[in-house]
């Protein structure tokens, strides 16, 4: 009788319990240190650093850049927007670019798969080549009117190691690369994101991003996190 | 014969093997599928020359030659798609990477401050594009110019305090009022004149 009393307690509490624990490994915000250079066979040369924040409920990336000069570029679903010096110049935007973000795919935990799952590219096959673990995606629905026919996807070690964008004619619209990952509190982050893609003017357009010191969770930098910009 | 045969069919797996060997890693390569073309054809002389000797062996060495094919069409250089060329990266990036060193080293150093100050040579480095995100470069917006232009009373509420608009749009706008300014200036003479 007491057992089964002891037993009941238990899953009662056990109930209560699970769920906060739960809960406590959800990750809702990020910060690391970044540097992105990026060159062009046209010419154009880039370096960026400074921090970025991302708070997945805020829907905004905060980056702190420090170099080439001081500002605050903020990306969120319509617009990216500079702040400079008071100055704030804002351009709009057509692509969702904060829900393919390495940084909302880590915290989603949707890295793996670049969130390819939850959008209408449907899986086509699997295939293990060379140490890498390569799918092929499809568009799935054929009233998307999408400029990407295909996408490859590379997996090296469970973690996602590549990802080919293709448009018409199977041409490669964009290829990007994850590699040097880093375990930040039992997930991998990649540390170094490489990308290539065709220019328009038919240059081909080079771009490396690295993050290290990544902090998790973080309950600093609030004013980052939540960084309100003023219009002028 | 049958020996003769099986050399050359040995001759032939052997060469179909080394060349996946070399040529699978090297992705889609039109001299290793044409050399794979040459050997089914010899394969399939043989068979029409020594059919009555071979049958047996026939269907073997259809399946077999269908299954490279098979297997090379699949292999066909799909991982390769995602190599990169890490030496050449390292050259392309050397430039920017010394920099990155510099400016990691330097405590927040600004573009500005190393052009101020001579302190790092940028000669190597095409800066044109760097930080003109915000300032220094104004683009031009025909919303605002129009609003300003056309219908400046409307548009000061739809773009000169709106918080919405960026500071592009707001300029746009005064250029738009400031020519019609002009404008009129120029062309009332005329119309109460005539």
């Amino acid at each position: 009788m007491v057992i089964k009393q002891f037993r009941k307690a238990y899953l009662i509490i056990m109930g209560f319990l699970f769920p906060l624990v739960s809960y406590s490994q959800l990750y809702y915000r990020i910060e690391a240190d970044f540097t992105t250079k990026e060159k062009s066979t046209s010419g154009y040369e880039n370096l960026m650093m400074g921090k970025v924040y991302f708070d997945i409920n805020q829907r905004q990336i905060v980056f702190d850049v420090y170099f080439p000069e001081k500002e605050v570029l903020i990306i969120n679903d319509t617009a990216t927007i500079t702040v400079r010096a008071g100055k704030v110049k804002k351009h709009e935007l057509s692509g969702n670019l904060i829900d393919f973000s390495v940084l909302s795919l880590f915290l989603k935990g949707e890295l793996d798969y670049f969130g390819l799952k939850n959008t209408p590219f449907k899986l086509e096959k699997v295939e293990k080549e060379n140490g890498l673990v390569i799918s092929t995606w499809i568009m799935g629905d054929k009233f998307v009117n999408s400029p990407v026919s295909k996408l490859l996807l590379s997996q090296k070690n469970n973690n996602l190691h590549g990802l080919i964008t293709f448009g018409p004619g199977d041409s490669i619209i964009s290829k990007q690369i994850f590699t040097d990952y880093i375990l930040v509190e039992g997930m991998q982050f990649p540390g170094r994101v490489l990308q290539f893609s065709p220019s328009a003017d038919g240059s081909e357009f080079k771009k490396i991003t690295t993050y290290k010191n990544i902090v998790v969770n973080s309950n600093k930098n609030d004013s980052f996190y939540k960084y309100i910009y003023r219009h002028n | 014969m049958i020996k003769q045969y099986k050399a050359v069919q040995f001759f032939n797996y052997a060469k179909i093997v080394k060349a996946l060997k070399s040529d699978i890693h090297k992705g889609f390569n039109h001299y290793f599928i044409l050399s794979l073309l040459l050997d089914y054809i010899y394969v399939l002389l043989y068979l029409l020359l020594f059919k009555h000797q071979i049958f047996i062996n026939m269907k073997k060495t259809l399946l077999l030659t269908v299954a490279l094919f098979v297997t090379v069409f699949t292999f066909a250089g799909n991982a390769d798609l995602f190599d990169v060329n890490e030496q050449e990266l390292n050259n392309d990036f050397a430039e920017l990477t010394a920099l990155e060193n510099y400016v990691s080293q330097s405590n927040f150093i600004t573009l500005s401050d190393i052009q101020a100050g001579k302190t790092y040579d940028l000669m190597g480095i095409n800066t044109d594009g760097m930080g003109t995100s915000s300032e220094g470069q104004f683009a031009f917006q025909w919303e605002g110019f129009l609003w300003g232009f056309l219908c400046c009373p409307i548009g000061f509420f739809v773009i000169a305090v709106n918080k919405n608009k960026d500071s592009d749009q707001k300029l746009s706008y005064w250029i738009g009022v400031g020519a019609s300014v002009v404008f009129s200036a120029i062309t009332s003479p005329i119309y109460y004149t005539y």
